[in-house]
């Protein structure tokens, strides 16, 4: 693969120059906002990878399972705190589902989809890892503020549900059903279009670095199908291990949990 | 036997009193009415009977037991209730029905009352239209009904005669007067006492 140099970044970052001026002209307030995300975009990735190279030359099992437990625990807190939920309330139960999910998926996939003779190679499970995380980072966000949103504002039919005899599962039913659905339509929308429009990143990045286009494929699918399952059952299970302390022991949807109670 | 008994109950909220030291004690087979000015909490204290609303203090008997928290997800099979907007899940009304039927906690026949149905001329089809399609005194006269299918032993009601006009008012009325469950009705409408066998309660 040709490799990118600093010089053809800066050339790049010329053409941004015009982008800036124009912004300017039209009073369009977004300069600091484009310099401060492109600066961080070079550092934190400029980071990532200083210290991907040196773990996939460690590629310590231990180090591999901590690295990833950090990227679950990163997430969780983001998954949390773009909730409308308070912490407490809501980042053990999104931690677990995570852990649980994701753990079995990247094993299984490195085991079963791959092939792999160690199945916590640094450069696989670190790289198929953090796109299962990325995904399920943003199901999660969608599924949990669709779900608890909708309970919210109709806690008068949840307590008639519940008074009709429903358990609080049957009541909260309606709710999770639109949670699952609003969570894992982007992956489904995708998997019907993908290819069509543009290539994906990962298949990109494959054919550059030099596979022939049916292998980057075949990893394209896999992961796909992969996203799509753990990204569907997370959002499952995290709402699910939520309701506890979510709800009281009456059933009662409690209040101060979110983070405002008056929206 | 009393059906529900509250004892000292307090509760406030930010700071505002709602109940203090608040007590009532209801027979079995009597017919309560709840009454008085808006804001007073009404409401609340039908959620209090029903857990829904947790209070400060005080105590709850339900059939002369004393009702832990965790007992109110039992406790709540008791009371047939209906609440004020009688807001059904969205959907068919049959296929909301045939959901309420299934639920954990009910073991009543699920096949639409049409001698009720004739009572409180609620015209059957209805039930092929959705829930959100019906008006404020079509929804109430099915929670009704629901309510009596349900077939358990304390009626709770919450403001259902308020969208009725008064024929079916009366109707209504006369069916919770003569029946022989325990009877918690909120009203504002003056129907619910002219027959004296409503206790009213105030405060």
């Amino acid at each position: 693969m040709e490799t990118i140099s600093y010089l053809g970044i800066a050339y790049l970052t010329i053409l941004v120059i015009p982008v800036l001026i124009i912004n300017k002209k039209l009073s369009i307030k977004m300069n600091k906002d484009v310099v401060i995300s492109i600066i961080r975009m070079v550092i934190q990735l400029s980071i990532v990878g200083l210290y991907l190279q040196y773990i996939f030359d460690l590629n310590n099992t231990i180090l591999n399972v901590v690295y990833i437990l950090i990227m679950m625990v990163v997430a969780s807190i983001s998954i949390t705190k773009s909730s409308e939920m308070k912490f407490k309330s809501i980042l053990i139960p999104v931690f677990v589902s995570m852990v649980i999910l994701n753990i079995t998926m990247m094993l299984f996939f490195n085991k079963f989809v791959i092939n792999l003779n160690n199945i916590l190679d640094a450069r696989y499970i670190i790289t198929i890892g953090g796109m299962l995380l990325g995904n399920v980072l943003s199901g999660n966000i969608v599924g949990l503020n669709t779900f608890y949103k909708g309970v919210f504002e109709n806690q008068t039919r949840l307590y008639y549900d519940l008074a009709l005899g429903a358990t609080r599962f049957q009541a909260i039913k309606p709710h999770l059903k639109a949670a699952m659905q609003a969570s894992v339509k982007p992956t489904i929308a995708s998997m019907a279009t993908i290819g069509l429009v543009s290539l994906p990143g990962m298949m990109t990045g494959q054919i550059l670095g030099g596979s022939v286009p049916m292998d980057a494929i075949m990893y394209q699918i896999a992961i796909m199908l992969a996203i799509f399952v753990t990204r569907y059952l997370n959002i499952f299970i995290a709402i699910l291990l939520s309701l506890n302390t979510m709800f009281d022991v009456q059933d009662i949807l409690v209040l101060d949990n979110f983070k405002s109670t008056n929206s | 036997m009393s059906a529900v008994e509250l004892s000292m109950i307090n509760l406030s909220f930010d700071g505002k009193g709602v109940f203090k030291d608040f007590s009532l004690k209801i027979e079995e087979g009597e017919k309560v009415l709840i009454s008085g000015k808006s804001g007073n909490g009404k409401s609340t204290l039908i959620r209090i009977i029903l857990g829904f609303q947790n209070f400060n203090s005080g105590k709850i008997f339900i059939q002369d037991k004393l009702v832990q928290p965790q007992d109110f997800r039992k406790t709540r099979n008791l009371f047939s209730y209906v609440n004020q907007d009688v807001t059904l899940r969205p959907g068919n009304v049959r296929n909301v029905l045939s959901e309420i039927a299934e639920f954990s906690g009910n073991d009543y026949n699920a096949e639409f009352d049409e001698e009720l149905s004739d009572y409180f001329e609620f015209d059957m089809n209805l039930l092929d239209k959705k829930t959100e399609e019906l008006s404020g005194g079509e929804r109430q006269r099915l929670g009704i009904i629901l309510a009596i299918m349900l077939n358990r032993p304390i009626f709770v009601l919450d403001e259902v005669t308020s969208a009725l006009d008064e024929e079916l008012k009366q109707k209504v009325v006369n069916y919770f007067t003569n029946s022989d469950k325990t009877v918690i009705a909120v009203s504002h409408d003056s129907e619910w006492f002219q027959r004296g066998k409503f206790r009213k309660v105030e405060w």
